[in-house]
């Protein structure tokens, strides 16, 4: 009676109401549903509520499996006959856990790896842009090079009279907006202080969310009127920040946040998941062109009307319905020419064009180096899937055979082939989705690992990827696909078992030793060319890791600051540097700390042009890198003191030069003899003093050579950059935040540290996409290496099954363990010997294909070829050996007494 | 040869229990029906599917209303056998007994 009252109470689960319901037609969902429930009460009072719903959880299968088939194949003998195969497939299945297990997992590891690999292209180059509607006719420009050999990641901003001139001129755009990224600090909501924070912000065009066509989730976008001289600049919050900002992010609208220390108006907050044009997106806020000043600010008030004032970075137009990117490239370059001769503006070099790229998303300066990277990993994925689906045939080649007896009566006895065919399909498609899923998981894991990863020096991140429902597509396309493959050659088997054949030899194969044979030889090949790839890369790595930078990287930490935007002038900012050396100093963890500016350890640096006192017109001026640096700098580095003060006190009118420097300037003159010589500086042709000369030392491109360069006093330039901070540590650097943190908040509480890293991090995000392809090339390399020793393991294996006979006789004869061991052996190595020979020419084409990505090695480098041969062939004995060893304990008189 | 106005066994069953249920005949009722006569656990879906497809081929009319229980507001797709459906189930029925008159020994002991 209780046990009727509880479960008159109790409900069936919402889920698996849920899951009926979406299998149903909209028409039945109520009727059904409420029937289905009306049956649970019934069954929950008859026997529990827990069985009621492992039936309502059966049904919610059956709804799902059988409403979703019968749409699409509406006859209903040919459908059951199906569910009928299926079911019998499961049995099977059931009874063969080994093989399942091995199938699916061969499957997942191939596959996952391959949707890895999609998941990070659909993150960066495929998906469409989160929050942006209608991106078929949505163009990219911006002023790029024009020479062959101009980097593609080289380009310029263009002044906002420039972009209303294109605006004005260009009949194949309907609208054309603006945007330039920027990095802003944030401090809390309504203006408060609190904690602040480094977030990525886009200056945006009045228009640039009505090109977009994207919707607000509160308050409004930008308008023109926001465009206009003297507007004030307003703010429009991401949705995520302003959920962080406030539990109800619709609130912020009409609020205030104090950006770069100055409070702005929040006019809109976006729809989830929208960060701006690109991929990925990064913008937290968009300020409007009237806050210019705020993000940029050494801007002046007339910046906006001002020709020669560089301000946007990227445009984004709408294409006409009839006109052609080439037409609008065309067009725009046509204007820019005539602007060029009437008045420069923003085209002040002739190397200088508008390119248009069609759509929107990844950066087009790295668009190029992420599909060369992405494109490599997927061929590297592929070939894995290659050598995993080897492996599957083997599988499933050896199971049909076992099974071939069974195949062989049916057929006698009626069965016809396409029903044996079908069923071997059902089966395919079971383990495929089953693989399909099980690669999901697997993906989840690579891609755990990927998103800490940056794809190139400056974009290309892949923080916060996930998978979507293509990726879901695409890997249980790929999986059943792969499955497919595999089963093509069993089908054949199946398909040509007679029972007279199978009567007469019991242990037929059907061809399929020689096949699988070839099978590992192919294996063997593939295997070669990804350890020789992984190779190629991983040495590439190392030495780039080895170059020698001038000064030791490790327990060298660094980070950001920037003070002017929050009002230090020239004389505050140098102050500010001096006090945070000597706070970071006096830390007992830290052994000694300096500060840099422009930002150092990027592969691109600021020039210095240095000229001889006695050459005031600079004839033999030397052009090079130059830094402002505190006087703790060069001894945090560790830089060599070649002569001069090694505590260089970095008075006001001295310098410090690089070997490379001193020897272009003033070949000949020692080091020593330099001390206290003059040389003029053009940047703003000043006198300077020698201090001292060091080594030379690379602060910027890893693989060029170092660069001549100047060291002079903090305050004497580039006080509107930002300033780096060095600090070498004593122990470990996990309390390095800590530090920088506590440092910074004595000294300049307003101003916010961020891009807190170690210094190894920072040079080797310079060959981000190198180190990826290696560590993702050794990964497969290895994965399909075990798969092809598996795979020859499997084969071998088989034949001394098979062989189990001859060889015992043989045995009988007289042959000695070591004549069977080395007869097996031989047998194994032909395949692996043949396509180690064939792999070596693949390797070679790789190799050239990645000729460009490599450092400090060639293409053909005989190492990366021995040590992959080398082990090719190690796995290779060890996949042979049991199977060898095997044989050589056969004895003829178990085999009799056993028959 | 194939022939393609016949009905599958599960659709057989279907119909049957329909024109046993006759103005009570719904998914669930047929479903408990099935189940009580033949002594196994059968699917819903199934049941569904079948009578979909028993629909189309115009051998039974099905119509949304409230049912006496349920009464107040749900509804259920009651199921109607139509007069196709009827002399499909007499057809299949003479084909049974036609081919059980040719085994008398067996019809003895079952």
């Amino acid at each position: 009676m209780r046990a009727n009252d509880t479960s008159s109470m109790a409900e069936p689960s919402r889920v698996l109401v849920g899951l009926i319901r979406l299998s149903l037609p909209a028409e039945d969902r109520d009727a059904l549903t409420a029937e289905l429930t009306a049956l649970w009460r019934a069954r929950a009072n008859e026997i529990s509520p827990g069985a009621a719903n492992r039936w309502l959880a059966r049904q919610a299968i059956g709804f799902g499996v059988r409403v979703g088939l019968a749409r699409l194949i509406p006859d209903a003998r040919t459908l059951e006959s199906l569910i009928g195969d299926a079911r019998l497939s499961l049995r099977r299945m059931r009874r063969e856990p080994t093989f399942v297990l091995s199938f699916v997992l061969t499957l997942a590891l191939a596959t996952g790896t391959l949707a890895a690999v999609y998941t990070a292209a659909n993150w960066l180059l495929l998906r469409p842009v989160p929050g942006v509607s209608d991106e078929s006719n949505l163009v990219t420009m911006r002023l790029g090079g024009s020479g062959p050999h101009m980097p593609a990641r080289v380009d310029w901003d263009i002044s906002q009279p420039d972009v209303a001139t294109l605006r004005e001129r260009l009949p194949q755009l309907t609208e054309l907006a603006a945007y330039t990224p920027v990095d802003v600090d944030l401090f809390g909501a309504n203006g408060t202080s609190g904690a602040s924070q480094r977030v990525a912000a886009e200056l945006a065009s009045g228009n640039l969310f009505r090109v977009l066509r994207t919707a607000m989730f509160a308050g409004r976008g930008f308008i023109a009127a926001d465009d206009s001289i003297g507007a004030p600049g307003v703010v429009v919050l991401s949705y995520d920040l302003a959920r962080s900002l406030s539990s109800d992010a619709a609130s912020m609208v009409g609020g205030k946040v104090r950006i770069n220390g100055r409070a702005l108006v929040v006019v809109g907050v976006g729809t989830p998941n929208f960060h701006g044009a690109q991929l990925p997106g990064r913008a937290q806020l968009w300020l409007s062109a009237g806050a210019l000043s705020v993000a940029d600010p050494g801007a002046q008030p007339t910046a906006l009307s001002d020709g020669g004032y560089a301000v946007w970075h990227r445009l984004v137009g709408r294409l006409t319905p009839n006109a052609t990117l080439a037409q609008l490239s065309t067009a725009a370059n046509t204007i820019v020419d005539q602007q060029r001769r009437e008045h420069g503006h923003s085209y002040t070099s002739g190397i200088q064009v508008i390119q248009v790229f069609a759509g929107i998303g990844i950066d087009p300066g790295v668009r190029a180096i992420v599909r060369r990277t992405l494109g490599l990993l997927f061929g590297a994925a592929m070939l894995v899937l290659c050598l995993a689906v080897a492996n599957l045939t083997n599988l499933a080649i050896t199971r049909t055979l076992s099974a071939r007896e069974v195949t062989a009566v049916r057929l006698a006895l009626g069965a016809s082939q396409a029903r044996i065919l079908r069923g071997l399909l059902v089966e395919m498609l079971m383990l495929g989705t089953a693989g399909g899923i099980a690669a999901l998981a697997f993906a989840e894991l690579w891609d755990r690992w990927f998103q800490r990863l940056q794809l190139t020096e400056v974009g290309g991140s892949l923080q916060g990827m996930h998978a979507d429902m293509r990726v879901v597509a695409f890997s249980m396309a790929a999986s059943v696909g792969a499955a497919t493959l595999a089963f093509l050659r069993p089908a054949l088997i199946a398909r040509s078992g007679r029972i007279e054949q199978v009567m007469r030899r019991t242990r037929s194969d059907g061809g399929g030793a020689t096949f699988r044979t070839v099978l590992v030889g192919v294996q063997v090949s593939l295997s070669v060319v990804l350890l020789v790839a992984a190779m190629l890369l991983s040495r590439t790595v190392a030495n780039l890791r080895s170059v020698d930078l001038g000064f030791a990287p490790d327990h060298l930490l660094t980070f950001a600051a920037y003070p002017q935007p929050h009002g230090y002038d020239v004389a505050r900012t140098r102050q500010l540097a001096v006090d945070v050396e000597r706070k970071l100093r006096a830390m007992p963890s830290v052994a000694s700390a300096g500060l840099v500016s422009p930002v150092p350890l990027e592969s691109s640096y600021s020039t210095a042009t240095v000229a001889r006192i006695d050459d005031p017109k600079g004839t033999d001026r030397v052009i090079g890198a130059g830094y402002y640096v505190t006087a703790g700098f060069l001894p945090t580095l560790g830089v060599r003191v070649l002569a001069g003060d090694a505590a260089w006190r970095v008075d006001s009118g001295t310098a410090v030069l690089t070997r490379g420097m001193l020897a272009q300037l003033m070949p000949g003159v020692t080091p020593a003899s330099a001390i206290g010589m003059n040389v003029r500086s053009l940047n703003g042709s000043a006198v300077l003093r020698i201090a001292a000369v060091v080594e030379d030392v690379k602060l910027g491109s890893l693989t060029d050579a170092a660069p001549p360069t100047i060291f002079r006093p903090l305050g004497e330039g580039a006080t509107d950059e930002p300033l780096t901070t060095f600090m070498r540590i004593t122990d470990s650097d996990s309390h390095g935040a800590l530090v920088a943190a506590r440092a910074m908040a004595t000294v300049a509480p307003d101003v916010p540290s961020y891009n807190m890293r170690s210094v190894r991090d920072a040079v080797d995000l310079q060959f981000a996409e190198r180190r990826i392809m290696a560590t993702v090339a050794s990964t497969l390399a290895a994965l399909g290496v075990v798969l092809a020793a598996i795979g020859l393991y499997g084969v071998l294996a088989n034949v001394v099954a098979a062989e189990q006979r001859e060889i015992a006789i043989r045995a009988a004869l007289g042959a000695t363990p070591v004549t069977i061991l080395t007869r097996v052996l031989t047998r194994g190595f032909v395949p692996v010997v043949i396509g180690a020979a064939v792999g070596l020419g693949g390797a070679v084409g790789v190799g050239r294909l990645l000729a460009s990505q490599l450092y400090g090695l060639g293409a053909l480098d005989p190492s990366a070829y021995g040590v992959g041969i080398a082990a090719t062939f190690i796995l290779a004995l060890a996949a042979c050996l049991p199977p060898a060893y095997r044989a050589t304990r056969v004895s003829i008189v178990a085999m009799l007494r056993a028959e | 040869m194939a022939d393609k106005g016949a009905l599958g066994e599960f659709e057989h069953h279907v119909l049957l229990t329909a024109i046993r249920l006759g103005e009570d005949a719904y998914t669930t009722s047929i479903l408990t029906e099935l189940e009580e006569r033949t002594g196994r656990e059968v699917s819903a879906a199934a049941v569904y599917v079948a009578l979909r497809r028993l629909e189309r081929a115009g051998l039974v009319r099905t119509r949304l209303r409230r049912g006496d229980e349920l009464g107040e507001r749900r509804e259920r797709r009651y199921v109607r056998v139509s007069a196709l459906g009827v002399s499909m189930a007499r057809e299949a029925r003479r084909r049974f007994v036609s081919l059980w008159e040719g085994v008398p020994s067996l019809a003895v002991d079952g």
